[in-house]
């Protein structure tokens, strides 16, 4: 892939299209996901009210070179259904990663392991990040299972560390090396 | 084992819709096209019902076949 950072990407799965997101993709439907609860149940930048203003701020946030955000876009119908992220530490080669599927027709459906593949194929080629983790709250068992099918190892557990449905809850820090990632594909064929 | 591997089977099938007879001893993660995120979901709110007690994420990761949730079962006798 030919990229040079700052380029928006765009990346292809069988089934999506990733591709960074712009301001006109802040639409109602967009919005309709962060006022979901139950889609932003377990996301910690939930809020009562979100606006289209800041969605548009939000995606303006991310400058294609340590911060991506990317939409993920049904192939050929172009729906939005969620967005990948990653928070890239230029110094230590890491990635936060971050996921949400708001079109709930699409939970359940295995869009995030297919999409986080390719996104992961991406931070561990072109944009040279040499490690991903992703905290996920404890009680997100869909998440659970999908760090844990793409082979990503639990590197710790935060006691109590958040809030969720008015009780506190654990955070797990799931983890994947360059090198685990790669030789994983590897193993599993073409 | 295997009264809880009977029991971890029946939790399997009502869990995911499947018939008693799609799920077999070594079924698992790999085998079960229903056993996706919202199946993982399914199973484990199944298997807290059936036991009781809410599993510890360390328990919920320490799931993916027939096998696995017969011996989570057997330590809850």
């Amino acid at each position: 892939m030919n990229w040079t950072p700052g380029q928006p990407i765009e990346l292809e799965t069988p089934r999506f299209l990733l591709r960074s997101l712009v301001e006109t993709d802040a639409t109602e439907a967009y919005l309709a996901w962060l006022r979901d609860p139950e889609v932003m149940r377990y996301v910690n930048s939930r809020r009562s009210d979100p606006t289209l203003d800041e969605i548009r701020a939000f995606i303006r946030g991310h400058d294609n070179r340590s911060g991506f955000l990317l939409g993920i876009f049904t192939r050929p119908a172009g729906l939005h259904i969620g967005n990948l992220s990653a928070e890239c530490h230029p110094l230590h080669r890491t990635a936060k990663l971050g996921v949400l599927i708001g079109d709930r027709a699409y939970w359940g459906r295995r869009a995030v392991l297919e999409s986080r593949t390719t996104f992961l194929d991406f931070l561990f080629g072109p944009a040279g990040m040499i490690k991903a983790w992703a905290p996920c709250y404890s009680r997100n068992i869909p998440a659970l299972y999908n760090y844990k099918v793409l082979g990503f190892a639990v590197e710790g557990i935060q006691r109590s560390h958040v809030v969720c449905d008015g009780e506190r809850m654990d955070v797990i820090n799931f983890a994947m090396s360059r090198d685990d990632w790669l030789a994983q594909r590897k193993a599993r064929g073409p | 084992m295997s009264g809880e591997l009977g029991r971890a089977r029946a939790l399997l099938a009502e869990a995911l819709g499947l018939g008693l007879h799609q799920v077999k001893d070594d079924a698992g993660v790999a085998s079960l096209e229903e056993w996706d995120s919202l199946g993982h979901m399914r199973i484990v709110v199944a298997i807290e019902r059936d036991i009781g007690v809410t599993l510890e994420a360390e328990q919920i990761l320490g799931l993916s076949s027939t096998a696995d949730i017969a011996r989570l079962l057997h330590g809850f006798r």
